[in-house]
């Protein structure tokens, strides 16, 4: 595959996902006294949306550059990172789905929800967490594996 | 050779040459053999590894 096609089919869906951080964000911002009635929303939003368009903007720049001056997108080197990434956030993820359940059958936190809506929001939990702990686990792989690492 | 021609050569990137020079990572076969050929060496002569 080239990678200039490469570039855009990661560019795309980090554009995807910095439109929906600030989708959610936004309509915050409208609400009189958001800050006072709930400040946890809309802060940890902003945040959140804060740190994934720099983060987006910083894993594109470098991309952009290395397809600039020749050099393909990835190797054996950066896709075993990716593998390990993967391997990593599924085991975690195994985990935590076992620890959502084991919560919501021992009842001993009920989130405030009905016994069906609490087992789909532990399901849906449970599978929100693997790319969210991928995205988590591969840059802190990267860095564990930076070439000039001491 | 700079790193960066060096990996364009072989297919690599810059970060994985890099990382090889400083013992960080150890390639494949074929890129040690990528390497050495453009680096008109042996693997023996550029991969030396200790027991």
């Amino acid at each position: 595959m080239k990678d200039n096609l490469k570039l855009v089919l990661l560019a795309a869906p980090l554009a995807l996902l910095v439109g929906y951080s600030w989708a959610f964000a936004i309509p915050y911002y409208s609400e009189e006294d958001v800050l006072d009635r709930a400040p946890g929303p809309i802060i940890l939003g902003t945040i959140w949306a804060v740190g994934i368009t720099i983060a987006s903007a910083i894993i594109v720049r470098r991309q952009y550059r290395t397809v600039r001056v020749g050099l393909p997108l990835n190797d054996e080197r950066s896709k075993m990172i990716v593998v390990r990434a993967g391997y990593f956030s599924f085991l975690i993820s195994i985990a935590w789905w076992i620890l959502l359940n084991a919560i919501v059958i021992s009842n001993t936190r009920t989130f405030g929800l009905p016994a069906r809506e609490q087992a789909s929001e532990a399901l849906f939990g449970g599978l929100l967490a693997l790319p969210v702990i991928f995205f988590l686990v591969w840059p802190y792989l990267a860095y564990v594996y930076r070439p000039d690492a001491g | 050779m700079t790193q960066d021609e060096l990996a364009k050569m072989v297919g690599a990137r810059r970060e994985t040459i890099l990382a090889i020079e400083n013992g960080k990572y150890y390639p494949s076969v074929k890129l040690a053999h990528e390497i050495a050929g453009a680096l008109h060496a042996t693997i023996d002569e550029l991969f030396v590894f200790d027991e």
